[in-house]
């Protein structure tokens, strides 16, 4: 029996391994490129909207005189989280599970004296870190592009119903404390795209095919999120998979909301838990 | 440790209704090049991916190196290689890095040792190309160099030449051969191509249908196989005498060129002299009288064949 070090050991070699494979897919270079697609957009629209009629509004004239690097680089978060970076991750999951499933790639690793579980959560870990470089590459070049059109650094401001629902208010933050709410943000941001890597790669365990494995949990995860949004039904709302993935919203109440960050984070962790367990498991038991 | 590497016994794959290996007990001799047969679909990935821990049989025992799979499995692992079905390697990866990431699992490997590897099976110079731009066969003999490294003494070859030019084929077979004869490596390898059987295995198991029907040394089997070929006059009561002499008349055939008859009867070499001593005797002329060997091809087909309307095969 290999012991404990020799496990953690191969584990971290399969690590390893997965960041390099990850490094050489131009499926992970269209991630970043993507990325940087949306920070460019963005930046435009802004530039734009500032430009085109900054007095007419009070938003208009908010967003012209509190607009800097730090500001863009939260605002430019929102779509991202919720957008974005899940089909990225989503694809990317599926192609480096199902596809290596379905292309003898991972029975090349398996008949290695590495255990399945070892596999699967070789291959969590690298999407988990892929997806904190996903956000750091979104953080730096936010924050370049905004800081270069709108300034560096100063007050911002939170548009608090974007994020803390219609009650919320919109509120300014002093530039003393964006900086580190700013860092939270990202930082628990990650935790939601770790969340859902975990769950992308259980559905590439049950499907076993890159197109279903896709296709299947981004129609659950848009699904939970379009139904999150619409009226009436906030009785459904908790039982989506989504429910418990935006806990990084809390960090930019007027205060943080530790006691929702913890609450959510517990079931988040719990919900990442069974994922790969059950991924673990049916990966253990498949035929490869 | 016993003389076998590798011992199965019982073992048996179901799919739901169908069952892909029934009551299968197999025993490969160390040392050797064992030989696994089967037309297509008869079962034999299936049997190796049962060996190797990729599929969970139905029931069965199997040891490998004297020890139990299921209690040993990562411990018996990391002493044998594979290539199943096809090699399947990382096409973006250089065939240098290929090797180095996939054996780190197995303790650590220096730079000489895979650079040696790779000159063993005459991908030296190409250890910088990516994998994605190899023929088939480069990618095969890099599959073969992973699966013997670190120092792996059992390899599973699964269709080792299926999808290669007569180069690679002839390439691939001698390196096998050169594997079990200097390296001393139990190569179980699974194939059709009966001629490559014949030329590089020991010992041979044939399956169909999920079910072992045959196994036995190349030699013994081949010997088995033995008939005497006589050809005689058409009008020779050959039958009459046969029966006299208690021969088997396995079959008889025409010969159009010259309308002479050819029968086929059970016997060995050794039976020829004293065989032509008694046909001299009855005065019946001998035209032509000699040992007749089936090849592996033949007993295989005469084996297998035997429900050619079987949908699930490739036989017609």
């Amino acid at each position: 029996m290999l012991n404990l070090q020799e496990k953690i050991l191969n584990l971290l070699a399969l690590t390893d391994f997965e960041i390099n494979k990850m490094f050489r897919r131009k499926i992970a270079h269209a991630g970043i490129a993507v990325s940087l697609f949306l920070t460019v957009l963005g930046a435009l629209g802004m530039t734009v909207r500032m430009t085109k009629r900054p007095n007419k509004e009070l938003i208009g004239r908010l967003v012209s005189e509190m607009m800097n690097g730090l500001a863009f680089s939260e605002t430019i978060l929102l779509p991202g989280i919720y957008m974005l970076l899940p089909m990225i991750i989503g694809i990317f999951s599926a192609a480096s599970f199902a596809g290596e499933y379905q292309n003898g790639y991972i029975r090349t690793v398996a008949i290695r004296p590495v255990s399945r579980w070892q596999i699967f959560i070789g291959k969590f870990l690298s999407l988990s870190i892929y997806s904190y470089i996903l956000l750091v590459i979104l953080l730096i070049i936010s924050y370049l592009i905004g800081s270069l059109l709108f300034g560096f650094s100063g007050d911002i401001i939170v548009f608090g119903p974007a994020f803390m629902g219609k009650d919320a208010k919109i509120f300014i933050m002093p530039e003393e404390i964006a900086w580190g709410r700013l860092l939270l943000s990202y930082l628990f941001a990650g935790f939601a795209l770790i969340s859902l890597s975990a769950m992308f790669l259980m559905f590439s365990a049950i499907f076993k095919k890159t197109a279903i494995a896709t296709v299947f949990p981004l129609g659950i995860y848009y699904t939970s999120y379009i139904l999150s949004t619409l009226p009436f039904m906030e009785n459904l709302q908790r039982f989506l998979p989504t429910r418990y993935l935006m806990i990084w919203k809390y960090t930019m109440a007027e205060n943080i909301k530790w006691d929702l960050i913890m609450h959510d984070g517990i079931f988040l962790i719990a919900y990442t838990a069974a994922y790969l367990i059950i991924g673990c498991v049916i990966f253990s038991k498949s035929e490869l | 440790m016993s003389d076998y590497i590798i011992k199965i016994k019982g073992l048996t794959k179901k799919y739901g209704n169908i069952t892909a290996v029934s009551d299968l007990d197999l025993n490969v001799p160390s040392g050797t090049i064992f030989g696994f047969l089967g037309p297509n679909g008869a079962g034999k990935t299936t049997v190796i991916k049962s060996i190797l821990g990729l599929t969970t049989p139905t029931r069965g025992e199997i040891q490998v190196f004297g020890k139990n799979l299921y209690l040993k499995k990562q411990e018996i692992l990391s002493n044998i290689g594979a290539v199943v079905e096809a090699p399947a390697l990382f096409a973006d990866f250089s065939a240098y890095e290929n090797l180095y990431y996939l054996t780190r699992f197995s303790g650590k490997i220096s730079k000489k040792r895979l650079m040696d590897t790779l000159d063993l099976v005459g991908l030296a110079s190409t250890e910088k190309q990516r994998v994605g731009t190899f023929s088939y066969g480069m990618k095969q003999r890099l599959g073969i160099a992973q699966a013997l490294l670190p120092d792996n003494k059992l390899i599973f070859l699964d269709e080792p030449t299926n999808g290669l030019d007569p180069h690679g084929i002839v390439g691939v077979r001698k390196l096998i051969k050169r594997l079990s004869e200097e390296f001393n490596v139990t190569v179980f390898l699974s194939s059709h191509l009966l001629s490559e059987v014949e030329q590089l295995c020991a010992n041979v198991a044939i399956i169909d249908k999920g079910k072992k029907i045959c196994e036995s040394s190349v030699s013994d089997l081949i010997k088995a196989q033995e008939y005497i070929e006589i050809v005689l006059q058409p009008d020779v009561q050959f039958a009459k005498f046969a029966e006299k002499e208690k021969l088997e008349i396995n079959r008889e055939q025409r010969i159009d060129s010259t309308g002479h008859i050819m029968y086929y009867i059970e016997g060995k070499e050794d039976d020829i002299p004293e065989l032509i001593r008694k046909l001299t005797a009855e005065k019946i002329d001998i035209y032509r009288i000699a040992k007749h060997q089936n090849r592996l091809e033949d007993i295989f087909v005469e084996l297998t064949g035997k429900d050619s309307k079987s949908s699930g095969s490739d036989r017609f």
